[in-house]
């Protein structure tokens, strides 16, 4: 038993009010292995990584560390002993640039005793080449998108020389390509003898990069295992506690109307030029590279931002929107892709979230009547299986996919026709995500027009009736319902990064 | 949130009360019934004031204009009233419009042409007062009919009780229907939250922040009507340094500067706090240069206790 573990963590308990995070769960970590964490949301794997990381200094329990025992008191001090973490919640300070952010507290500094910019930048350029990424150092974080500030995340813990990195689900926002520039850096670091704990939601990633698993359920501890030596199935029967075959429900539903439709939508740089249409009773799949402008365009789609040019057809009339109020009073419902800044009041009760899009659910005989607010929200909050002891619970509080589950929350409380979702799943464990698929499609069903905006290709594939591919602001591909079915990732992948020209699979089928 | 909203609330009281007592023993004159009516009667220009910066303050901005605009509808109604000879109402309607156009044009600067609340209200705190100068051109005007004072001495027939501190309790009702119980309220509490998020939840942020500005306007203008008749005279000089005790009460009262906190009670024990402290300071014979410092120090207290409660949600 007495393995030369680089840190071993035993009976490692954290409470907060109201919840038992943690529950006397042990977790281990040799060098140069990739050890992975799951878990449900709220399980508590991000909070022992806080421990870990010297965030969350409110714990008990034992941590050796490199054969002697340490107490966890600051991030600095965890930092210095070689622990570094890439957390789950970005935490970039959004009025700084990239390269500020990453070496923050620790310029680079001149004789003169001022920051030496030029030292900085160059630095900055290196770790982000390193990582194949083309951000520029230069850029202000607040310019970014999620995916791009996961990525300078990224770049910030591996610029610690680091004898553990923690990344917290680091590729919930990454597509294909840059999760692939990751793997590399992986694979380097346990060349160099680094230990990586990996969170993840996405079974095929921790399959092809995962050496060892442990698994955590409701605060507790369950088992260690060996990736090379359980199936996927298994990997999640140990984490929802039971089995689970049927990850893509499908339900199939004549589609009807166009709800939405786009023509020929231009923004300056990001939007060239997309048609594009979503019927009622179909889910409408967009996938693409970082930086397609799929986000640009539902943002536009939905007034948040302003189109240069191109037409907009809600129910076949057109329609000039110019603020989100327009449009949610057109009946749309928008679900934003960074839950922190756009999708929460992260200091206020969920109640408050949930019904912000429509308060008119909530009112009584004499105005907000915040009883039937509570049961309401209750009713949605328990069909998303939100885990949280009450609705009076600070959104901040609750963990990364609870959160997201909360702002589907919100726009699942509106009437809306056409539901657009930019990455709905973000940080969202298996059984939920198929909980939100199921959603989606009693959305289908009800005759409403679902657009969803992924990165993760096989979910794309896996929920959508028609697929949308974007590159560099145009569509590159389109997959129609008959197309569906011969359909390869290697040639969406091709789509997305356009090396194949826009074309459809087969003509055969022309819609309407 | 509700508990910490309580929990503040409770603590502003508890300071009241401490402070009363404090008061009470060391100087007698502060328990007399007189005096107790001396500060209610203080209470409701300030009180008032607050009221209206409260929604600014929730929405996570600021207007330290409505001193100057208290002096500024102050003269306009005065010129019309005294000088113009005109009946009372004319003269307040005209306030009232002038402070809620005041206050709208804040609006409009802050939340469409994007300026920072400090110095879009600051502008307004210069034009306002420069305005009240040019047009007062150092007169008073003084010399009001017996109805119009009624609004600042008069007292509820059969009672002593002011008929100003009705007033305010009035409005304070209605603020804290709004504020709890209409959307405007939620919005507004949710602007502070989290303006982003609020405005894609399709929410029309910039009309409810320009509300908010213009309710501030307006709220100074209503103190300006009870100050004038309070004091049978309009001066350009009036409301100096009113923003400061408005913006304290709002702040000592539990309202965080960061937006998003506080509520409307809160305030209105945070303005009775303020003026205790100075009606205290008066008996005890502070001069009115100390007294300036004391009370900057009792806000520099107020904003350093909002900034450590709230540290974990300045993001
Ligand atoms: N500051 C806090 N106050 C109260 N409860 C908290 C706090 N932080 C976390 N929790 C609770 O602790 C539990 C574990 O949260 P944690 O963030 O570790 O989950 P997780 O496994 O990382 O989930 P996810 O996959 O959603 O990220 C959750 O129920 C969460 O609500
Ligand atoms: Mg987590």
């Amino acid at each position: 038993m007495e393995e030369n573990y680089l840190v071993q963590m035993e009976d490692i308990t954290v409470e907060f009010p109201g919840v038992l995070a943690l529950d006397k769960v042990k977790f281990n970590a040799r060098s140069g292995e990739v050890h992975v964490l799951l878990g449900e949301n709220g399980a508590g794997k991000s909070t022992i990584m806080k421990v870990l990381a010297g965030v969350n200094t409110n714990y008990e329990g034992k941590i050796t560390y490199k054969g002697e025992e340490i107490i966890a008191k600051s991030v600095d001090e965890q930092r210095k002993r070689g622990v570094s973490i890439i957390f789950q919640e970005m935490n970039l300070l959004k009025n700084l640039t990239v390269a500020e952010n990453i070496f923050l507290g620790r310029q680079p500094m001149t004789k003169l005793r001022s920051v030496d910019w030029k030292k900085m930048n160059a630095e900055a350029r290196r770790l982000l080449q390193e990582i194949h990424s083309d951000i520029s150092e230069k850029a202000q974080v607040s310019s970014l998108s999620v995916g791009q500030m996961q990525m300078v995340e990224i770049a910030k813990a591996l610029s610690f020389d680091s004898d553990i990195i923690i990344m917290d689900e680091p590729t919930s926002a990454l597509t294909e390509k840059e999760v692939q520039a990751l793997f590399e850096i992986i694979a380097k670091l346990k060349k160099d003898n680094v230990a990586i704990i990996y969170i993840s939601h996405r079974l095929e990633e921790i399959m092809k990069i995962g050496d060892r698993l442990t698994v955590f359920r409701d605060g507790k501890y369950i088992d260690t295992v060996n990736i090379a030596d359980i199936t996927m199935d298994e990997m999640v029967s140990m984490m929802v506690g039971r089995e689970m075959t049927d990850y893509y429900p499908k339900v199939s539903v004549k589609p009807g109307q166009k709800l939405l439709e786009v023509k020929n939508a231009k923004q300056k740089n990001t939007l060239k030029g997309v048609s594009f249409y979503a019927r009622g009773g179909e889910i409408t799949g967009f996938y693409g590279l970082m930086g397609a402008g799929r986000t640009e365009l539902m943002r536009a789609i939905f007034g948040a931002d302003q189109l240069d040019s191109g037409e907009i057809f809600i129910g076949g009339k057109k329609h000039k929107i110019s603020s989100c109020e327009q449009a949610k009073s057109l009946g749309m419902a928008f679900l934003t892709e960074d839950r922190k800044s756009q999708g929460l009041i992260l200091k206020f009760d969920l109640n408050q979230n949930i019904s912000l899009a429509n308060l008119d659910n909530s009112m009584g005989k004499f105005g907000l009547d915040m009883d039937k607010e509570n049961r309401n929200n209750q009713k949605l909050a328990d069909s998303m299986n939100v885990k949280t002891p009450s609705l009076k619970q600070k959104a901040k509080n609750l963990s990364g996919g609870n959160q997201q589950k909360v702002v589907i929350c919100k726009w699942l409380n509106t009437e809306a026709d056409i539901f657009i979702f930019d990455e709905p799943t973000r940080g969202i464990d298996v059984g939920a995500k198929t909980e939100i698929y199921k959603i989606m499609n009693s959305l289908k069903e009800q005759g409403k027009a679902v657009v969803v905006v992924s990165s993760e290709l096989t979910e794309c594939m896996g929920i959508s009736d028609r697929i949308y591919v974007m590159h560099e602001g145009t569509i590159t591909g389109t997959v129609e319902v008959n197309d569906m079915q011969y359909i390869t990732e290697e040639l969406m992948v091709g789509y997305a990064t356009a090396s194949k020209k826009a074309k459809k699979v087969e003509e055969n089928e022309k819609e309407n | 949130m509700k508990k910490k909203i309580n929990l503040t609330n409770m603590t502003s009281v508890i300071a009241l009360v401490v402070l009363c007592l404090v008061l009470s023993i060391a100087e007698p004159a502060f328990r007399s019934f007189g005096n107790l009516i001396n500060i209610f009667q203080q209470v409701t220009v300030i009180a008032v004031i607050a009221l209206g910066i409260n929604l600014v303050i929730f929405t996570g901005g600021i207007d330290i204009s409505v001193g100057s605009v208290v002096a500024f509808t102050g003269i306009v109604m005065g010129k019309i009233i005294v000088e113009g000879g005109m009946p009372p109402f004319v003269g307040v309607l005209a306030a009232l419009v002038i402070g809620l156009l005041c206050g709208t044009f804040n609006g409009v600067m802050i939340a469409k042409f994007k300026l920072q609340p400090m110095i879009a209200t600051l502008a307004m705190m210069s034009m306002a007062r420069g305005a009240a100068l040019t047009l007062a051109d150092g007169q008073t005007i003084t010399g009001y009919s017996e109805g119009f004072r009624w609004i600042g001495v008069g007292v509820i027939p059969g009672t002593q009780v002011p008929v100003q501190i009705v007033f305010m309790i009035i409005f304070y009702l209605i603020a804290f229907y709004i504020m709890r119980y209409r959307k405007f309220g939620r919005y507004i509490y949710s602007i502070g939250g989290n303006e982003e998020a609020t405005r894609l939840s399709g929410i029309n942020t910039v009309q409810y922040k320009i509300m908010a500005y213009a309710i501030s306007g307006f709220c100074a203008a209503i103190a300006s009507v009870i100050l004038v008749a309070k004091l049978n005279s309009a001066q350009s000089t009036a409301g100096l340094d009113y923003e400061m005790d408005a913006i304290a009460s709002c702040v000592i009262g539990g309202s965080s500067l960061l937006g998003g906190f506080g509520s409307v009670w809160g305030t209105f024990v945070g303005a009775i706090i303020m003026i205790v402290i100075r009606n205290g300071l008066n008996l005890l014979n502070v001069s009115s240069n100390l007294q300036k410092l004391v009370i900057g120090v009792v806000i520099l207290l107020a904003v350093l206790a909002d900034s450590l409660r709230h540290k974990d949600d300045a993001k």
